[in-house]
Parts: C-alpha cells; structure tokens; sequence
C-alpha cells in the first residue's frame, strides 16, 4: 500500500503535500527483503508480515534488482543483507539509491564500526544488526516518509537556504574533507536554491519515479556539462535535456544524488590514496568506473588530481570501451554511430569525472573505490550504479555526470569491460585518470580507441575520447593495449615525462597524450584508421595545450602513478608516433577542435598542473575543476559532433594513410622523453 | 448409568405409568446427576491435568535450554511470531536452520582440510552461520561461533580446528534438545494462551 493508499490512489505516490497518511497506513507497505541466509529472510519475511507490510523477498542481490528495475514503482522501501555471495549489498544499495532511489536499510550481524560508517556513507537509510527484532522493523516506514517529505519539501520550498541545508543535511556528511564539502555544500546550496525557485510545479506530492536510463543520463550529463556544474541547475538541464516527461524534480533529485554519489566518490577518495593495479582493474572489471572509481579513484584522489570525473570518464571510457569493442568491426561509417553512443557515455563519465573533480577530487575517488569493488565489475549495471553512486554520494554539482556514466557503464556490454578491464585496468586507468587532467589528449586516446576508433569522432573526442579512451583503454587492454599499458605501468615516472614529451610534441605536430592511447587501442586494428582519426583529434586538443598541459599531464600521472601514468603514456607514445604520421590529416582536424579543445585543454592543464604540483602519491588535493574541464570537454563533445561528422569525413579520406601510423610497432615504451 | 437414570426419569416425569413415587424420582435423579457429573469432572480434571502437565514439560525443557544457556531472547522473539495463522512457524524456522547449518558445517570442514588454511574464507563462512544460529537464538552456538572467528582473525590454526570441533559439539546438542522440545510440544497439543510458559 502507497503511502497515498489511504486517499485512494494506488500509486506509489509519495504523501501529499497535506501530508494526510492513509489510516491504515504503514499497514500495506510494500517492502522488498533481500537475503542470502533463508533462515533470516523466512524470520524476517514472518517479521514484516506480522507489521502488516506487503513482503517480497529475496535470495540474490540481482533478482532483487530486477525486481526493483521492473517495478519501479511497486516498492516502498528494501532491506538487504550487507554480505551476500553473488553481489555486496552495498553495491546493491548504491545501485538502488541511483536508478529507484528508495530508502534502503542494511542488516548484518556483523556490528564493527566501519562497516556501520561504510552503510552511512553509501546512503543507507538505516542498519540494523542481527538478529534483527521485530520491534526494529515496526518502525521502518518512518524512512519512507522522511524520504518522500524530503523530497516535497524540496520542491515546496523556494530557494531557501533552509532547503539547501535539508538536502544537505540529507547527503553523506560522512567523511568529506572540510574543503570539499564547503565547496560542495555552497554549490549544492545555490544549487538548490534555485532549483527550489524554480519548482513552482512542485505541488505535486507524486515523485514520479523516472528510469534513469542510459540515454536519459547521458542527456542529463551533456546538460550539466554544457552548463557547467557550477551552473547546472535543474531548470536548465531541464530545458537543456529536451525530455518531454522530465520534470525538474525529477532532474533535482537526480542531480542531487549525483552529487551525493560524487561527494561519496571525494570522500572515499580521500582515504585511499593509493594507486593501485587493481584501481585499473577495477575500472576494466565495470563500467570501469566502478571498479576503476574504487581503486583508481582513491589513487586519484590522493593526489587530488583525479576528480571524480575523471573516475567516472574512465569508467565510461570503461563502458565505451565495450562499446569500442563491438565497434572495433565497424566499418568507418559506423564510427560515428559508434561514437554518438559512446559520446553520450563519456560525455556522462567525463561529467562524472568533471563533477568529482570539481567539487573534491579526491573525494570523488575515494567515493569510487568504494563502489568498485572487483566484484561489482561483474556486472556494468553494478559498476554503473556503483559509479551512480558514487557520483551521488559526491554532492557535487557534478552530480549529473555520474548519473551518465553510470548509464554508461550499464550500457556497455559488462563482460567485455569486465575481462578486458581486468587486465588493463591498472594501464587504463592511468589513462583515464590522466584524462580528467588532460581531457582531450587523454580521453580521446582512450577512448578513441575503442570508440573513437569506430566512430572516428576524433575532434569531438578530444574531450570524450580521451575519456572514453582511457575507458576502453582497460577493455581494450586486455586484448591488446594490455601489451601497451604495462609498460607504461612500470615507469610511472617515466610516463609523466613522456606525457610531456608528447605533449610538446603534439604542441608540434602530434598528438601525445591521447592519441597514444588511442593507437593502443587501434591495436584492435580494425579502428586503425580510426584510431589515427581519434588520434588526431586528441592531440589536437593536447597540443593546444601543449605547454601547460605537459606538466598538469605529468601531474595526473603522478596522481595515480601505475595507472595514469602508464596509460597517458602509452598514448602520448602512440600519439607522438602517429601524430607525427598523422600531422598533416590531423591538423585539419587540429583546426576544426582546437578552439573547443583549448578551453579544455586549459582546464586540463590547470589540473595537471595540479597533479604535477601533488607527489607522486595522489593526495587528496584540491583538483581544480577536472570536472569541469571534463565537462567542458563532454559539453564540447557534444556539439563536436557534427565537428567529428566532419573530421571523419576528411579522415575517411585520408584515413588509409592513417592507419598506417597507428598502432604498428607501438611499443609503448617508446615515450619520448 | 445415564440410561437407567433416565429410564427412571421418564418413569417418573411419564404421569400415565404409576410405577414410582415422585419423591423417589427426584431422589434417584439427583443421585445419578451427581454420579455422572462427578464422573465428567473426574474425567475431564484427568485429560486437563494431564494436558497441563504435558504442556509443563515442555515447559520445563524450554525453561532449561534458556537456563543452560543454549537459547536466548531471539527464539522467544519467533515464539511470539507464531499464532494460529503460522502454527508451526518456529519449527519450520528451526529445520531451515538445520538445512542451511549442515550445508554450512561441511562447507566449513572441506575448507579446514585444505593447507594452508584459507582464513578469509573461513571467516566468510562461519559469519554466516553465526548469523542464521543468532537468527534462531542458539546462544551457545553464537558464541562458539565468534570464537572460532576470532581464531580466524589472528590466523590461529589450530584454534580453529579446536573451535569448530567444540561448535559442532554444542550444535549437535542443541539439535537434539531441540528436536526433544518439539516433541514434546506436539504431543501436548495446542497450548492455550494461559498455558503457554513464557
């Protein structure tokens, strides 16, 4: 029974702005209970009933998902175990939080401190320990409510600073540094505020419960990062995002879990520090961002170079990649098709990325680990959430981007990222973590690879290959870059040079940064031509910034020193060496994006600059604006393609010639220094 | 008796045959209606009584595995739980426990056997059995449980053996208790709320 059973309507409507609760009500709430442990899920199940509450339970985390997915509507509120074999249930809560945004409550019998903070900071409505009584679970529908109330009030009140507070108040207030949340909370707040202004039509107690699908979020990145986190307000993503339907609140609330999920992503970030292999290959497990976001992230985040953006453009260069792979068979003319699905996604992971780093890049990559656990590479979905997630967590403006790269990564064929992630991973990442850095050059080598090298999207990619190339970079990694990026990975020093090498050089003719990645991917061969496209592009969005870009590049590197720098290395070889080739085809291409990549390539020079100035151990530092330098890159992206329609016309041309330069003899070795 | 007493009755009430005095009528009557009532008491105070007293042993059994210290306040919680409309719910309760709990046990014995000893996964795998044992109140068992978990923590190999061999002891023994209280219970038969030891 909806909370509004009692007034007659069967939907699951939130209470009404009279807040008149049914009589019978909590009588009749729909609870879904997941447990591995038929003991516990019988007791329970019994439990809820004896509350007079609509029982469905639950063995596995993923039927239970899909349970949800199908029936958005149909539940009120989930209870799901922490430890369970076939998904963790914080996975499981973060995936929920992003697409139904329930209140979830978490039980385990295990009682530890940190496991406790682990269920609050992944927005865990409440956490009961086992054995759980049934006096506990009488009360459980106060989370409902609280939930929905919230929810109205947000759309009742006017840009209230009162408003701001209560949805800040209603975000993790875990673990965040001090700077980042301030930075966080003050965007939030105006953000807030004006979506609380802007909410006129919010009378509607009804919380229409809108599937955030993959296209639907790439849509809602693209808006954001057109904007601008700073800017995003849902109003304008509204108006931007053209979805007839969409109402603002529902943008509001999805941008607000965005940023819960990227404020999640700093703070984890923040607590990790390391940069790990397995960061990369957590990234190619998922969606890339959730695996890469956990570890990758953490890493990033320590240098406070990596927003989340970053995180998430890896992750949706992850997801890309898988996208990359199907379209490695693509014909040329494909590529494009291949590179609109993908720009969405990394235009959705650089938006995420682009969040996170705004508003605390390292949070957002602590964030990111703790949704990318290896296991949560199983599936994109997972990592798509978990990147949700963490993107929400993050109470980022760049909230939106998560959302896309979440989107994102469930698009993409998990398996492949998965497997292929898992190898690369620890070279993707350094990619894609050198994306948020060096957006263009980075991501659209990554990316370009795999997607790029399909859609030949080269100009546009210079801000969404990157991204997406440093995702597919982990895909792509295990078939081929793989061979790449472990060199790369050896030398995490060495790379931040040849970045810059590659930079400078590209400053010259080639594109380094990222058309290094992305001839790594062209290994695949069958985007060679591709790839030099994207190469192309990429370095034209490097070379603008050449100059600044080397170092904030060395910076990224050193932010996650075996991942970034080994994947930014790789591609700026790869970009050197085919720029070189590829100068004459892409400096057309240099023209057409070098005056969107510039703006790019600023920030991203910014943030290199960044990451230069940070150890090699990535600290939580203040990353300037990756995320919007991401966002720049995506909202660029985004009207570059009818830029990369045009390149990959001229590369089709001159495309045979380019292939040639790509991947052959790559040894990613080579970096020039 | 009840046929003789009514035959005198309807001989006494029936005006037309003049066998008996009224005042004899009454007085039989009244002796026979004493007789039988007093039969009916008797019976009926031996079924209750007995009733009662198998209700009182089981009784005493739950009394002693809550002493003993075998169950805890959570069984009671399921007690609770079980009405008319879920009669047996507690013991269906218990025999999932033993099917998830004998899976559980063996899993845990193939793992011990390995070397070296796997101790995340043990870990892994006695939370969970800790959990369902502390779902159904087995107190003992809990304990045990977070022994061997704790052994599991600081790598103590041998006191994981030791421990698991302890908690297989106190499982087993609790199973049987249990399976004795259930027994019991049905045989007694429906408690009545009254009866119903708390």
């Amino acid at each position: 029974m909806n909370l509004g059973s009692g007034k007659g309507s069967t939907s699951s409507s939130p209470l009404k702005t009279g807040d008149v609760v049914s009589d019978k009500f909590p009588a009749g709430l729909r609870v879904m209970v997941v447990d591995d442990d038929p003991t516990c899920l019988r007791i329970l199940e019994r439990m809820l009933r004896a509350c007079l509450y609509e029982v469905t339970k639950c063995k596995r985390a993923e039927v239970a998902l899909s349970l949800l997915r199908e029936n958005k509507n149909g539940f009120d509120i989930v209870l799901s175990d922490v430890h369970m074999p076939d998904m963790d249930g914080f996975k499981l809560l973060e995936h929920i939080g992003l697409e139904m945004d329930l209140p979830v409550i978490m039980m385990s019998a295990d009682d530890g401190k940190s496991v406790v903070m682990k269920g609050v900071t992944h927005g865990a409505c409440d956490y009961l320990i086992k054995p759980v009584r049934i006096e506990a679970l009488k009360n459980i529908w106060q989370h409902v409510i609280r939930k929905r109330k919230n929810g109205l009030k947000d759309a009742e009140q006017s840009g209230s600073v009162e408003e701001g507070d209560r949805l800040l108040k209603g975000c993790d207030d875990g673990d965040y540094s001090s700077s980042v949340n301030e930075g966080k909370g003050s965007k939030k707040r105006r953000d807030e505020e004006e979506e609380g202004d802007e909410r006129d039509d919010s009378s509607t107690l009804k919380k229409p419960r809108v599937v955030w699908s993959v296209e639907l979020h790439q849509q809602f990145m693209a808006a954001v990062n057109q904007l601008g986190i700073d800017k995003a307000v849902p109003k304008k993503i509204l108006e931007l995002m053209n979805v007839p339907g969409l109402t603002r609140e529902n943008v509001a609330s999805h941008l607000q879990k965005y940023r819960l999920y990227l404020r999640r992503l700093s703070g984890v970030s923040q607590q990790q520090g390391n940069l790990t292999n397995s960061f990369i290959n957590s990234q190619e497990a998922t969606f890339g961002a959730t695996s890469i976001n956990g570890i990758d992230l953490q890493t990033l985040s320590v240098a406070g170079q990596l927003p989340a953006q970053s995180l998430a453009k890896l992750q949706a260069a992850a997801l890309g990649r898988t996208t990359a792979k199907a379209g490695v068979s693509m014909p040329l003319s494909d590529q494009k098709n291949l590179f609109s699905f993908e720009s969405p996604r990394l235009r959705f992971a650089e938006g995420s990325l682009h969040h996170l780093s705004n508003s605390k890049p390292m949070n957002l990559l602590h964030g990111i680990p703790t949704n990318m656990e290896p296991k949560q590479l199983v599936t994109l979905h997972q990592s798509n959430q978990t990147l949700g997630n963490l993107n929400m967590r993050v109470s980022t403006p760049a909230a939106q981007n998560n959302p896309l790269l979440m989107q994102m990564a469930r698009s993409q064929p998990r398996g492949q990222m998965l497997s292929e992630n898992a190898d690369s991973h620890a070279t993707r990442f350094p990619s894609s973590l050198v994306q948020p850095t060096v957006p263009n050059s980075i991501s659209n080598g990554v990316l370009g690879n795999r997607i790029t090298g399909s859609s030949n999207i080269t100009s546009a990619y210079n801000t969404v290959p990157q991204n997406s190339s440093l995702l597919n970079f982990p895909i792509n990694q295990t078939n081929e870059m793989s061979v790449g990026n472990f060199p790369l990975r050896s030398t995490p020093g060495i790379t931040s040079i040849p970045t810059k090498a590659m930079f400078h050089e590209e400053g010259t003719s080639s594109i380094t940064g990222p058309g290094g990645f992305v001839s790594s991917y062209d290994m695949f061969n069958e985007l060679h031509h591709q790839k030099s496209h994207d190469w192309d592009l990429t370095s034209t969005g490097i070379t603008y910034d050449s100059s600044q870009h080397a170092n904030p590049l060395q910076g990224n590197i050193d932010v996650s020193p075996s991942v970034l720098v080994h994947q930014g290395f790789p591609c700026l070889q790869q970009q050197s060496v085919q720029t070189r080739d590829s100068n004459s085809i892409g400096k057309p291409l240099f023209c057409t994006g070098e005056a969107i990549h510039q703006s790019n390539l600023q920030n991203v020079s910014q943030h290199l600059n960044n990451l230069v100035d940070s150890s090699v151990r990535v600290k939580a530092e203040t990353f300037p604006d990756p995320s919007s330098q991401i966002n720049n890159l995506f909202s660029d992206q985004y009207g570059q393609e009818d830029l990369v329609t045009a390149f990959l016309k001229q590369q089709e041309g001159v495309g045979p010639s380019d292939h040639d330069l790509d991947f052959d003899g790559y040894s990613l070795d080579n970096i020039p220094v | 008796m009840c046929v003789c007493v009514s035959v005198e009755l309807r001989c006494y009430i029936n005006p037309s045959t003049p066998c008996h005095t009224t005042p004899h009528c009454t007085i039989s009557f009244a002796i026979l209606t004493t007789i039988q009532t007093s039969f009916l008491f008797f019976l009926s105070h031996f079924l209750i009584m007995d009733k009662i007293h198998s209700h009182r042993q089981v009784a005493v059994i739950k009394h002693s595995l809550f002493d003993q210290g075998y169950l805890d306040e959570q069984f009671i919680q399921l007690e609770e739980l079980q009405d008319d409309a879920n009669p047996n719910f507690v013991e269906e309760i218990v025999t999932l426990y033993y099917r998830d709990s004998s899976r559980l046990i063996s899993n845990l014995d193939h793992t011990l056997e390995r070397n070296p000893l796997d101790f995340n996964k043990l870990d892994t795998i006695m939370h969970q059995f800790k959990g369902s044992s502390s779902s159904i109140g087995a107190k003992k068992v809990k304990a045990e449980c977070t022994l061997f978990r704790e052994y599991c923590r600081t790598r103590n190999g041998e006191g994981c053996r030791k421990s698991f061999q302890q908690m297989k002891k106190e499982y087993a023994i609790l199973r049987k208790k249990l399976e004795t209280y259930f027994q019991m219970a049905r045989q007694a038969g429906p408690k009545e709320t009254a009866l119903r030891p708390k």
